[in-house]
Formats: C-alpha cells, structure tokens, sequence
C-alpha cells in the first residue's frame, strides 16, 4: 500500500517497483486470454499505462489494488481483441512449448495441448471466469467485482465453461483454426 | 432439490461458494443419488486437471526482461503525442523523423540536412523550418528520443518519437559485422531502417506500424521467438549501404514477422541462422527524455566502408 500511495505522489521508482511486483500477475492473465505471447506484452504496457494515468483514482477502500488490476488487465484484453483485429492464433502455436517439454510425458503434452484448444474455443466472457478462478483462484465475490457482474452470474458462467470444457476434452476434435498454413519451428540458439 | 437443479450447482458446491441452505440440501440430494455423485466426482477430477493445466501453461510464460522498457517508452510517447499532432496540423506533411549523430554513426544520404552542411543535427524536415511559431514547438518534439546502440557499445544514433511504434534495434550482431558500418535513416515518415554492413556482407532491418490487417505474405514458415514470421529465400539483387561500394548477392534472404504493432523487415545476405539469430535479439531502443545531445556530422573520410569512424568521443546524454 506504501508503493502505491508513494506512487501516487508521483515517485516514479515507486511505480517502476510496483510494476515489477505485478508484471507476472498482469503479464501471465493475459498470455491466458489471448493465447499470444506479443499481445500479452502490449497489454502489460498498456495495462501499467492505464494504471499510472488512473492510479490517483484508486481507492483501497473501494477494493484492493490486484482487484483493480485485474479488471483493467481483463478489460484490456477484451478491447484489444476488438480494437485491432488482429487474426486469432491457435493457442498451440503460440504457447511456447520449448520451455517444459522434456519434464512432461508426451501424454502429458498432449494433454495440455487439447486444454489450450478447449480453451480457445471458449467465448471470451468464459475464459475470463475460468483464468480468474482456476488459474489466479479468486474467490466468487472478487471475480464478480473484476467483471463487474453479479456473484451468480461467476457460478453460471463457470458451469457453462465446465460443461463446454468437458464435452471438448472428451471428444477428439480437429485443431483449433490457424491463420493460413503456420507451422513452427524453433528458432536456434 | 432434483437432478436438474443439482447439476447446475455442483460447480458453485466444489468452489465452496453456495450458501449454507443450498449446502444442506444438495447434501440430501447427493446422499441418495449415485448419477449426481459420478457428476460431482467427474467435475472434480476436471477442475483439477483445468487448474493444473492452466498453471502449467502459465508457467511457461514469462514478461520479457525488458518489459519496464516498454512501459517507459509508452510513458514517454503518450506525452509526446498530443505534441506531434499539433505539429502535423500546422504543418501538413513534415516528416517529424530527425537524427542525431554521435561517434562515427553515418548518416543516409537522403537527409538534406547533411548535404547542407549544417552544424545542427537535430533538425526537422519540411516546411516546418520555416514557420517561426513551429520552430519553438519543434524543440518540445525533441523532448523524446530513442536510443540505438549497436551491440559492441561503440557509437550510438538517436531517433525522436512518436513514430507510431516502438523501434526496435538487435541486440546481436555477428562477429564479424561488430566491426562494419551501420546507418540509420527512413526514407518515409513512421518507417525506420538499420543498416550494417562489412566488405559483402550487409543486413537491413526495416520497421514500421503494422497495418490493420497484420498478414504475412508468401514464403517459408518460421518462427521467431515462438512468434510466426515468413522467410524469403533466393533473392538476388544489390545492396548500396551509405557512402560505401554497392553490394551484389545472389543468395539473399528477407525475413518478415511482426512484434506487437511494429513490422519488421529484414534483408540480408547473411546466413539464415544469422538472420534468424538477429531478429530473436531485436529489442525495444531505450528512450529518454531531453532534447539529444547535438554534434557535428563527423568529417566526410576517405574510409567509408568499414570500421566506426572515430570521431568524437561520446557525449554524456542529458
């Protein structure tokens, strides 16, 4: 709460201190939205730019501050999507798998690959509920206030997802749209 | 409670949110129901799997270690931007891309400013040198610039923005271009180019905004960063790096890829792996404010194909 009051009074090594704490929280929820590694760079920027224009706004007692950054985070990947157009890309190729392949079994691998094309195949709201719950596992009420929607609707929202999540992993299904004929190929180093 | 009701409140139950009525009477319900507990157990098992996967995967992601970088680029071009709009209005069509030159950094030869000989190396082109209001705003557009450093630290050039994306600049060079010439220019507004070179060896990265639509043209597919991009293969062609002999090759490459809203474009002769090594260093140009350090173009030299030119010692920046 200090960074943040020091912040903003205007001490920018407090700012750059409170990115640095909240980099990976901000970064890893939207690489989980848009399955992009870029796009999720851009949001960061454009999450933290946000936050250093509205921090003066931030009230603690209207909620803490990861609440905050989470809806402006959730926000930003949402708009983004709609502003630029970009082509939607595969989760599979854009999750870099060169970095835990050899500790998981190739049945592991697949595994977490058919999770990434269940979850690009969710709508936007889903896979919003389903990050902020099992992967950041906030509370029911604390989602509610990052997407600004009543409590039940988190819990309808998530059994929605679960179902659709569930018929997807359990039928074989083709992969998940590319953008032309991408394949990848490691860049070596 | 039947079945139907039970079903969609078993999530809401496993994530511990339902209410202590709704508890007791799913209880009930579960009690005597072996459907609903095979439900219950199923959705269990998937939310387990659900939240390791999504850890799993987040795990392999990770900010980039110049991720603050881009933050402070951002925080210095949003306050720049309101300024170059200005500019633009009062004068249409100013190309507000200017250099300063510090070390033996060569300058290309389109910039007028050079071939006039004039002391002044920030200087902004077009008409708007002659609107003495403008000429006092044009000093505020200098309030932003980026930073290129080539990779073995000797020399640098600097780039004022906005230019409508952040610029890149590699952060490796092959050994034996360390010691070549570079340039830096743009021959349109928002584009930037950064040449190096060495006897018949060149590389020529060119950035841009990215359009609307980001596609990649035709070519090999590839991968940069875990980020598509296309290669080029067999181009041939001649290459005329500023103020040295013109370079002809036959095995040519041009490789183009996208990082966020920046198109990039490199064109080289060199290896693939080179190529390929290259384009995965490139990283945003450090960005400062102040207006750049402001020298002398170094004295035209008989030796203008190789080497940092040593004239001048860099200048501390402000």
């Amino acid at each position: 709460m200090d960074l943040i009051r020091r912040s903003q009074a205007g001490d920018e090594e407090a700012f750059a201190e409170l990115f640095r704490q909240y980099q990976d929280l901000v970064f890893k929820t939207a690489y989980l939205m848009t399955g992009n590694a870029d796009e999720a760079k851009d949001a960061l920027q454009e999450v933290f730019l946000q936050v250093h224009k509205a921090l003066d706004s931030f009230q603690p007692s209207r909620g803490a501050f990861t609440t905050w950054l989470h809806r402006v985070t959730v926000n930003r990947c949402l708009s983004r999507r709609r502003k630029h157009h970009l082509p939607t890309l595969s989760l599979s190729e854009d999750f870099p798998m060169s970095a835990s392949p050899r500790s998981l079994a190739e049945g592991d691998l697949e595994e977490l690959d058919a999770v990434r094309q269940a979850l690009i195949r969710l709508s936007e709201k889903l896979r919003a509920v389903v990050i902020l719950r099992y992967y950041q596992e906030l509370p029911y009420a604390e989602i509610a206030q990052i997407l600004n929607i009543p409590v039940g609707t988190v819990g309808s929202r998530l059994d929605m997802a679960l179902k659709a999540l569930r018929k997807e992993l359990e039928t074989p299904t083709e992969p998940a749209p590319t953008r032309g004929a991408l394949s990848q190929r490691e860049v070596a180093k | 409670m039947n079945c139907q009701e039970v079903s969609t409140l078993l999530v809401v139950y496993l994530d511990g949110e339902v209410t202590p009525s709704e508890r007791t009477l799913l209880q009930a319900h579960l009690t005597g129901c072996h459907a609903c507990q095979e439900r219950l157990a199923e959705l269990s098992a998937l939310q387990s799997h659900l939240s390791r996967s999504l850890h799993l995967i987040a795990a392999e992601a990770a900010p980039p270690p110049d991720a603050w970088d881009f933050v402070q680029a951002g925080l210095a071009s949003s306050s720049g931007s309101k300024l170059l709009m200005w500019l633009q209005r009062l004068a249409p069509g100013v190309d507000s891309t200017y250099l300063a030159l510090q070390g033996g950094v060569k300058m290309k030869r389109g910039f007028a400013f050079v071939a006039l000989g004039v002391a002044l190396v920030a200087v902004t082109l077009g008409t708007v040198a002659f609107v003495p209001a403008a000429r006092a705003r044009a000093s505020e557009l200098l309030s932003i610039w980026f930073r290129f450093e080539s990779p073995f630290g000797d020399g640098e050039a600097g780039m004022s923005g906005p230019i409508g994306f952040i610029p890149l600049r590699p952060t490796y060079l092959p050994p034996d271009l360390q010691m070549g010439g570079s340039s830096i220019g743009g021959i349109e507004p928002e584009t930037l180019e950064l040449t190096y070179y060495r006897e018949q060896q060149f590389v020529a990265i060119t950035q841009s905004k990215a359009p609307a639509d980001a596609t990649l043209p035709a070519g090999r597919d590839v991968s940069i960063n875990g980020q598509p991009a296309v290669l080029i293969d067999g181009l041939t062609g001649t290459f005329s790096p500023f103020g040295s002999a013109e370079i002809a090759y036959t095995e040519g490459r041009r490789l183009i890829w996208y990082v966020g809203e920046t198109r990039i474009e490199m064109l080289s002769n060199l290896s693939e792996e080179e190529m390929l090594k290259i384009a995965a260093s490139m990283a945003p140009a450090p960005s400062q404010e102040g207006e750049p350090p402001v020298v002398p173009p170094p004295p035209p030299s008989g030796d203008q194909g190789e080497g940092m030119t040593g004239g001048g010692s860099l200048e501390s920046n402000p």
